[in-house]
């Protein structure tokens, strides 16, 4: 039986701004397969990053439960969340967010350390993954002497840094041109292929949606439709009038 | 069913983030201080400048103080050996045993012989480039000093050596600054300018000094409290102030942190480590600037006494007492920004604004 990653079960956020409440999400029921590539897509506005975060372990519902690997993220405590976000989350920004201070391998051998590996072993690996992602020549680059995509490579290196099962990427191909962009999307789909990881990603790209195996489109707080790839190419115009 | 019982089962497949070593933590922030070197600097100079201003009212009190007790010290000291000698020389009277003298009174008389030796010597020296005149009575000098050094005059001698011990006190006491005098006046004058004061006394009365150049915080000026404490509270808030601006500008920074499994108590331990570090190298500055410069005050307005009363005991103590204290204050500053920055959720790093 195929696992499910992720699943929430009529999840509800409700933020309070000043006097006003507002609902993020009105009951989200949401499975997400192991292996998956998914897409979430929606208006600003539409709940879609908080479900984002959501799902990420980033955030708690306010009534409903998220499951992450059949765990319900609500009941970890403080040292199982980071835990969780060590080992079983990677997460991509759409502003890379590299540690300014590090050298690329730094980054990439950072979540290891945190999660206690030797800095021998943190290096092997790190070496390794940064070769996966092409910048086996750059491992002692500062961030600021990297391109954006560059940037974005090394942040993927360091999401999969301790092997997650789970990969959440943020608008990633964001703050890209239309070239590095489609290049990001190739490498995530590469990983999600031959490391079976699930890649989750909050996104605006159209190229995204091709490479996705679900789309699930968020509006007004909940799930407006779920689309299968195959649905997809039939529907093309739709997505685009959509947007 | 199924759902309430997945979590228990599966509840053991996570497990709890470990603590990093304080070695990473230390790696990590001394990093970011040499990428953010000038900010560094930044927040650096308001504890330099605080404790530099510290320590220059340290160690100026502790001057003062060394050139106040200092040469009363000695007086006391010479007064001391004056009383031992004078009454022992009163006490034996007319039947004096050499021999005994010599016993009980071996170190004076080794200064007195040093003083005469000294004296020839010096005579010595100016016969090389004497005119014959001169070398005649020079040559008399040092005759009559040789001759005093006999062993059978050792009471002359002592007496001598009293004399001179006299004429010393007056010397030293021309040294004290007259308004530092008026202050000693105040609190052990008539002790001091009294009757001759017994050994037992006077040798107390040295300890206590002693005691009160340690302490020399006692000299402070109710003015230069109050400067002090101002000084370190300016700095307090300046660093605290510096902190929570390298914190909000890295909150994004920290965030991702966060995401890749940090765990608060790292977060704060790498803010501490970096305040402590600036605040310690911050400190070492400040200490030798304070040092330094109310040093050449000090010579500037009392003159080379400075050096000769140089008190390094009260110096080492204002060290030690301003390195801790600026070692304290940039913890204690950094301790809520940090504990904001550990607080920031994981999803700061997912915000887009700059």
């Amino acid at each position: 039986m195929q696992q499910n990653i992720v699943r929430t079960r009529d999840v509800t956020k409700c933020y309070r701004m000043g006097k006003v409440e507002v609902h993020a999400l009105r009951g989200v029921d949401l499975e997400i397969r192991a292996g998956e590539y998914i897409s979430i897509m929606g208006p600003s506005g539409s709940g879609k990053t908080t479900l984002f975060n959501m799902v990420g372990g980033l955030d708690k519902p306010s009534t409903g439960k998220v499951y992450i690997e059949e765990v319900d993220v609500a009941q970890l405590d403080a040292y199982e969340l980071a835990w969780l976000r060590c080992r079983k989350i990677g997460y991509i920004f759409q502003t890379f967010n590299i540690i300014p201070v590090m050298t690329a391998l730094e980054n990439v051998t950072l979540p290891m350390v945190f999660a206690g590996l030797t800095t021998d072993e943190a290096r092997d690996k790190g070496v390794e993954l940064l070769k996966v992602v092409g910048l086996g020549d750059r491992l002692s680059h500062k961030p600021f002497e990297l391109s954006g995509g560059q940037q974005q490579r090394v942040a993927i290196a360091r999401a999969m840094a301790n092997d997650p099962s789970l990969i959440l990427a943020d608008e990633p191909t964001g703050n890209l041109d239309i070239k590095t962009g489609t290049e990001i999307i190739e490498l995530l789909k590469q990983l999600n292929k031959e490391k079976s990881v699930t890649i989750i990603s909050a996104t605006h790209d159209h190229k995204m949606l091709s490479a996705s195996d679900r789309i699930v489109w968020i509006r007004d707080g909940k799930v407006d439709r779920i689309e299968e790839r195959r649905d997809l190419k039939i529907e093309v115009g739709t997505i685009e009038g959509e947007d | 069913m199924n759902e309430a019982r997945a979590p228990r089962n599966t509840q053991s497949r996570i497990g709890k983030q470990v603590m990093l070593p304080w070695s990473k933590a230390i790696e990590i922030a001394l990093k970011s201080i040499k990428v953010r070197f000038w900010r560094s600097m930044i927040t650096m100079s308001s504890i330099i400048l605080a404790i530099a201003f510290l320590m220059s009212i340290w160690t100026s009190t502790a001057i003062t103080a060394a050139l106040h007790l200092g040469p009363q010290r000695e007086i006391d000291g010479i007064k001391a050996r004056l009383a031992t000698v004078r009454e022992a020389l009163a006490g034996a009277a007319g039947a004096l045993d050499r021999a005994a003298v010599e016993q009980r009174f071996a170190r004076d008389l080794a200064a007195a012989r040093g003083r005469k030796q000294d004296a020839i010597r010096e005579k010595q020296r100016a016969l090389k480039s004497a005119t014959s005149d001169e070398a005649k009575k020079l040559n008399a000098e040092i005759e009559a000093l040789q001759a005093a050094l006999a062993p059978e005059k050792a009471l002359e001698l002592l007496r001598d050596y009293l004399g001179d011990l006299r004429q010393e006190t007056e010397a030293v006491k021309g040294r004290l600054d007259p308004i530092l005098l008026q202050e000693r006046g105040a609190q052990a004058g008539e002790a001091a300018e009294g009757a001759t004061p017994t050994p037992q006394a006077a040798s107390g009365r040295a300890q206590a000094t002693a005691g009160g150049i340690a302490n020399f915080l006692r000299y402070m000026s109710p003015t230069d409290k109050w400067l002090a404490v101002l000084a370190l509270l300016v700095c307090f808030v300046g660093i605290v102030n510096a902190m929570f601006m390298t914190v909000q500008e890295r909150f994004r920074e920290i965030g991702t942190m966060k995401c890749l499994g940090a765990l608060d108590a790292f977060i704060v331990k790498i803010f501490l480590i970096e305040s402590a570090l600036l605040g310690f190298i911050g400190t070492l500055f400040g200490i030798a600037v304070g040092l330094v410069l109310s040093t050449i005050r000090q010579t500037l307005v009392y003159g080379w006494p400075v050096f000769e009363y140089f008190p390094p005991g009260s110096i080492l103590t204002a060290v030690a007492m301003a390195a801790i204290v600026g070692l304290f204050l940039s913890v204690l500053a950094a301790i809520f920004p940090a504990r904001r920055a550990a607080r920031m959720e994981p999803v700061a790093a997912m915000r887009i604004e700059e």
